[in-house]
Order: structure tokens, then C-alpha cells, then sequence
């Protein structure tokens, strides 16, 4: 197992440890891991509100463990997306109490305490990470709220390493970070704006949880990991037809009706709808792209008849695809 | 008719002012409209980076004009406007995106009745150059801005516009985050539109090759061009000769950098000063037409109607 240790408060700081650790070399701010350690890449950008971000497409040859060691001074939050699109079924984990990063998919965690995260041999990793501090959230929320929030509902969090799952809308900003961030003409408020949409997300849901905290989840973290497995094969691929209730309650190891009532639970609505509106948000992220025509889209996501396409699409949105993109009366001058 | 005619720079100043023409309650940025007169609100939410918000969704139940002076004072405004007019045998509703400057006079009339929801965005010249100075085709956006600001960069208002700006409009239902909201979303807006400029630019070939030297020469043709009005504009000839380009190079320029040919852009103006004129009140049709420059004013009526798709005695009448 490789392990590597570092103790930085800013993604830049980080990607040049791993840069001497591999030995490979810095370019604005990324680097390409060499092929005897694994393949992918990983970029730090500063952004101009002053917080950092880390992305990165990763695949280790070998098991590894990153160790984060405690910083003293000024307290540092990091929030991370981790999506593992290729997984092993089968690894070890270490002796050591790490994050395992392939079952955190929401993370939080603080620069007050060290940190190990264990990502095993041979996963293919998706991640995002923002490092922010208590001053970023007081330029827009009042301090007792932010002190609330970070005396309270972050430090339980952090501390009981709650497995979040990745939704919807987490998966489309994530994608969409992913894929564009160098294309985007205006690339770094493009990544900025989507990081600001993460921090809010993350923010509104912890808030409206702790409200309704009556209604809490009975799931074990292991139910959880599970019902994870379940989503990321149902929204995986839309154009073939998707896994029905019988295979999915085999996968996950539970009756056809825990997995229907926990998967509600923990997704807010029932599989199919789930579903479907994962395909919806597909499709209208195609058509937005503006590379295919709306029969192509339809075809990606698994509709041969176009129609019917159009009427589930309009179900979703209230529009219809071609009037999605459609110009409407101008005022005149 | 209710007139409001200002040139504020700063929206908090600016909403004072309205409150006070209006005679209508101003509290915490939220003006609301007073029943006597109409219906609705405008409230400015002060974003932390900068950017000044005003969420506005109101009906008067007087025609009221909106008339913008220029100002020596160089910001912008984002406008996303959507109007709704209640009396249209079919109510119609009409709706668009564009960025206006302060550098310029502006009007807006609505006739009674009429339902305004408009989400305007206005910083200074200097907070959209840090905007775009981090980014790497920012100075590319700048130069094509400062060429095009007189003719407006008009936007169609579409789905995704429409979807950021209900869930900008929903904020206030979000206490404790309003502003981080708020602010996503406005950058979101923005983002949208400069990226849209830019690949609007990319698509029409904007030939960034015009020199900076050649778009000093063309800005001058422009101001002696929109001079004065009342007498015949000066020829293609002359102004070559002041461009010192050829007549030929001097069309194609112009069309590239102000979006329309030269007589075009010549008349569009000219057309909108007598518009302005006649709203004002202060001049009969017959004044208006001799100051921009018409003597027959059978052909200024034909002319005025080409361009609005009404006559001058209808805005007389209306107002």
C-alpha cells in the first residue's frame, strides 16, 4: 500500500506534495499521474473568491492512503463529491480508521484533525473538493446562523462521518465541472459559480435535515451503501432499459418492498420516479449542449419513439424539447 | 401619465427616488407600491460581491414612462424583462434579456394596466473588468462590449433563462440563505449571458482585426452622425474622408462594430429621439418631426410608423 502524508490548507500546496511524491511535474496547477503509479489527473484552481478546489480523475495502481495531518491556526472545511464510476467488488481495507473514499460520496471534514482516506487499487474516481473557511459563509449569511451551522451541524457531521449519497442535482453540477471546466469560455467563474451552487446545496439540505431531524433515517451505513449501488446502476446508462424491481431487490439484498420503502427514504421518491427524472435532466442536459438533434437525444435516453419522448419531457418541465431551446418575442426597442 | 426621469448610478439612490416620485413607502429596500396608484414592488438585494439586485414585479394603473439620462458615470445594467400587457385583445406577453448602459438615454413606457416582472443587475465598468479580467477571453468580450454598447445586445429569454430567474425570485422563501441564493443565481445569469455574447461573436466572425486605431476613427463617424438630426446626415464621402478609409472600407467597418449599416443605424436613432421627444410632452408632432429633420411630415409619419408600428399622434394620444 502506498501512503502518502501532507498537511495543506490549500489544493495548490497538496498537488505539488503529490507532484514530488510521484515525481512528475506542475502545469497550472495539475498533474498527470506517471503510468507506474496509475493514470489520471489532478488540477487545483484557485478561485477568485479566495477559496480552492481540487478536480480530479483518478485510478491508483495500488491501494492507497492519503494522510492529512493536523493544522494548527485557522480552521479550513473541506466538502467533497466522490463518485467511483469503476469500482472493484472485492478489496481490503486497511487497519487504520480511514474515510473510505468509495463509500463517502458527500464528504466533510475540517484541517482541526487529521485525516486518512483510503482509495483502493484499481477504482476509477471521480472527486471534487472545496476548501473554505467560516469567512466565505458570513458574506452571506448572518454569524448566527453560520456559527449554528458550524458549531453544531457541521461538527456532527464531521464527526459521525454521515454517508451522504450524491443526487440529482449534486451528479449534473458534478458532471458538468467534470466534463466542461476547461472548455467553458469563461472557465474559471463557470467553475466558481457551479462551487458556490455545491456550498448552497450542501448548506440548504443540512438545514432543512436538521429541522425535520423528527424524521430520521433508520438506514444503516451499510443500507445505505446498498441503496448507493442501486442508484448508480439505474441512472448509469439510459438508453438500454432499466433493471427491474426483482434484479435490483437481488443486487441489494433485501425484499422488493424495503428496497422500495428505503430507497424513497433515502431519495426522497420512489424508484421509478427517480428514474425518470434522472433521464428528464439528461435529456434536457443534451439538448442544451446543443451537439443533437432531439431525435439523437431521444435515442440516448431510450425513447425509439419521439413522441412519447416529447410528452415525457414536457411532463418534467412543462415545455416541450423543441421549445426548450425555442426564441421568444423580443421587446422591441 | 406618470414620468420618472433620472440618471442614478446607485440603485438605493435610485429607489428613493422612485418612492418619493411615486409617493410611496420605502422600507429596508423594499418599496412597495402604494394601492392608490397600483400594484406590486421593487426590492434591492445588495449582493456581497458587488452586484446590486432589484427584483421588481408591479402594474400602475397610469400609463408611466421610465426615462433614463445618460450619465457621465459608466455602469451596466443587466435587464431581464418580462411584459405583460393586460389589455392587448389577446393579452400578449413579451420578453427579453439585454444589457443597457448608463453611458446612454434610455425609455421604457408602459401603458396602464400593464404587468412588469423584470430581475435587473447593475455593477460599474470596473466590477465587470475584474469579471472578466481572470478570464482569458475577457479582453476579446470587452473590446466587442465597448464597440457594441450603443446598439443593445438583445437575448431571447428562454427556458433556462426563465428557470434561473423563478429560482432567483424564490429566494426570499430561503431566510437564512436569501442572499447566497440570490447571488448563485445572478452569477449564474451572468455567466450565461457573457458566454452567449462570446459565442454569438465566435459565430458572426467578429473580425477583432479592425485596429484599435480604425475603431477610434469609427466611433467619431458615429457621434457625427447622431450630431443633430435636424439637418441632412453627412455624406458617405465626407465621412470616409474623416475615417480616412475608403468609402467601401467604411461601410463594411461600420456594419462590423455597430451591427447594421450606416443609414440604418442613422435612422434607428433618429427614430428613437423622436419617440423620446414626443413622450416628453413638451413638443407637438409637427416640432418633432422638423428637429430630426423632416420637413414633410407625412413622410416623418411613415417613417416613425416603419419603426414602431405606430404612429406620432398615437403616442400623443396615449399619453
Amino acid at each position: 500500500m502506498t501512503e502518502i502524508y501532507y498537511d495543506s490548507t490549500h489544493f495548490t500546496d497538496f498537488v505539488q506534495t503529490l507532484s514530488r511524491h510521484f515525481k512528475t511535474k506542475v502545469t497550472d496547477g495539475q498533474i498527470t499521474l506517471p503510468s507506474n503509479v496509475g493514470e489520471g489527473y489532478l488540477k487545483a484552481v484557485h478561485l477568485p473568491a479566495g477559496i480552492s478546489i481540487l478536480i480530479s480523475d483518478i485510478r491508483f495502481r495500488e491501494d492507497t492512503l492519503l494522510n492529512r495531518s493536523m493544522c494548527q491556526g485557522e480552521q479550513f472545511y473541506i466538502l467533497e463529491f466522490n463518485e467511483a464510476i469503476e469500482a472493484p467488488t472485492m478489496y481490503s481495507t486497511p487497519k487504520v480508521d480511514a474515510y473510505n473514499i468509495l463509500k463517502q460520496m458527500v464528504l466533510l471534514t475540517h484541517t482541526g484533525v487529521a485525516g486518512k482516506y483510503f482509495v483502493p487499487a484499481n477504482a476509477r474516481l471521480l472527486s471534487y473538493k472545496i476548501m473554505f473557511q467560516r469567512k466565505h459563509l458570513l458574506q452571506f449569511i448572518d454569524e448566527q446562523v453560520v456559527d449554528n451551522i458550524l458549531s453544531k451541524y457541521f461538527l456532527e457531521v464531521v464527526q459521525s462521518g454521515a454517508v451522504e449519497p450524491l443526487d440529482v442535482e449534486y451528479r449534473s453540477l458534478l458532471k458538468e465541472l467534470i466534463n466542461n471546466n476547461s472548455i467553458h469560455p469563461l472557465s474559471l467563474n463557470f467553475i466558481q459559480n457551479r462551487t458556490f451552487l455545491l456550498i448552497e446545496k450542501f448548506l440548504v439540505k443540512l438545514f432543512e435535515a436538521k429541522k425535520s431531524s423528527s424524521e430520521k433515517l433508520k438506514l444503516s451505513d451499510n443500507e445505505i451503501v446498498r441503496l448507493m449501488k442501486i442508484e448508480s446502476m439505474l441512472v448509469n446508462d439510459f438508453s438500454v432499459t432499466p433493471p427491474n424491481i426483482n434484479y435490483l431487490s437481488r443486487i441489494s439484498a433485501m425484499s422488493p418492498t424495503k428496497l422500495k420503502t428505503d430507497f424513497k427514504r433515502l431519495y426522497g421518491m420512489p424508484i421509478y420516479e427517480y428514474y425518470q427524472k434522472n433521464r428528464m435532466q439528461r435529456a434536457k442536459m443534451l439538448l442544451m449542449e446543443g451537439k443533437y438533434s432531439i431525435k439523437e437525444v431521444g435515442i440516448k435516453v431510450g425513447y425509439s419513439n419521439l413522441s412519447h419522448f416529447a410528452g415525457s419531457f414536457k411532463k418534467e418541465f412543462g415545455l416541450l424539447p423543441s421549445e426548450l431551446l425555442a426564441k421568444d418575442g423580443a421587446l422591441a426597442i | 401619465m406618470l414620468k420618472l426621469e433620472y440618471n442614478h448610478t446607485d440603485y438605493e439612490e435610485l429607489l428613493k427616488f422612485y418612492s418619493k416620485s411615486l409617493k410611496t413607502k420605502l422600507k429596508d429596500n423594499l418599496l412597495s407600491v402604494d394601492s392608490s396608484v397600483g400594484t406590486g414592488y421593487m426590492k434591492l438585494i445588495r449582493l456581497p460581491n458587488g452586484l446590486q439586485c432589484l427584483i421588481s414585479d408591479y402594474s400602475f394603473k397610469e400609463d408611466i414612462l421610465f426615462q433614463r439620462r445618460k450619465s457621465e458615470e459608466d455602469f451596466y445594467t443587466l435587464r431581464f424583462d418580462e411584459v405583460i400587457n393586460t389589455h392587448a385583445p389577446n393579452p400578449a406577453s413579451k420578453s427579453a434579456v439585454f444589457l443597457a448602459s448608463t453611458k446612454f438615454d434610455w425609455l421604457s413606457l408602459y401603458t396602464n394596466g400593464t404587468n412588469v416582472k423584470n430581475v435587473n443587475i447593475h455593477f460599474s465598468k470596473e466590477w465587470l473588468e475584474n469579471f472578466l479580467g481572470v478570464e482569458q477571453v475577457g479582453e476579446v468580450i470587452k473590446k466587442y462590449l465597448s464597440l457594441k454598447m450603443s446598439a443593445f445586445n438583445y437575448e431571447p429569454m428562454d427556458a433556462e433563462y426563465k428557470r434561473i430567474l423563478g429560482e432567483l425570485i424564490s429566494a426570499k422563501e430561503s431566510e437564512s440563505f436569501e442572499k447566497l441564493i440570490v447571488q448563485n443565481r445572478t452569477m449564474l445569469l451572468m455567466e450565461r449571458f457573457f458566454t452567449r455574447i462570446y459565442k454569438k461573436m465566435n459565430d458572426q466572425h467578429f473580425d477583432m482585426k479592425v485596429s484599435n486605431d480604425d475603431i477610434l476613427r469609427l466611433q467619431k463617424v458615429e457621434q457625427e452622425l447622431l450630431k443633430d438630426f435636424s439637418v441632412p446626415p453627412t455624406g458617405i464621402s465626407k465621412l470616409a474622408k474623416m475615417a480616412a478609409m475608403s468609402p467601401s472600407k467604411l461601410k463594411n467597418a461600420f456594419k462590423e462594430i455597430y451591427g447594421m449599416p450606416i443609414y440604418q443605424y442613422f435612422q434607428k436613432h433618429r427614430m428613437n429621439k423622436a419617440k423620446a421627444m414626443l413622450l416628453s410632452s413638451k413638443y407637438n408632432v409637427k416640432e418633432v418631426g422638423m428637429e430630426v429633420g423632416y420637413s414633410n411630415l407625412s413622410n416623418f409619419a411613415k417613417a416613425f410608423k416603419k419603426s414602431f408600428d405606430q404612429l406620432p399622434s398615437d403616442i400623443i394620444s396615449g399619453r
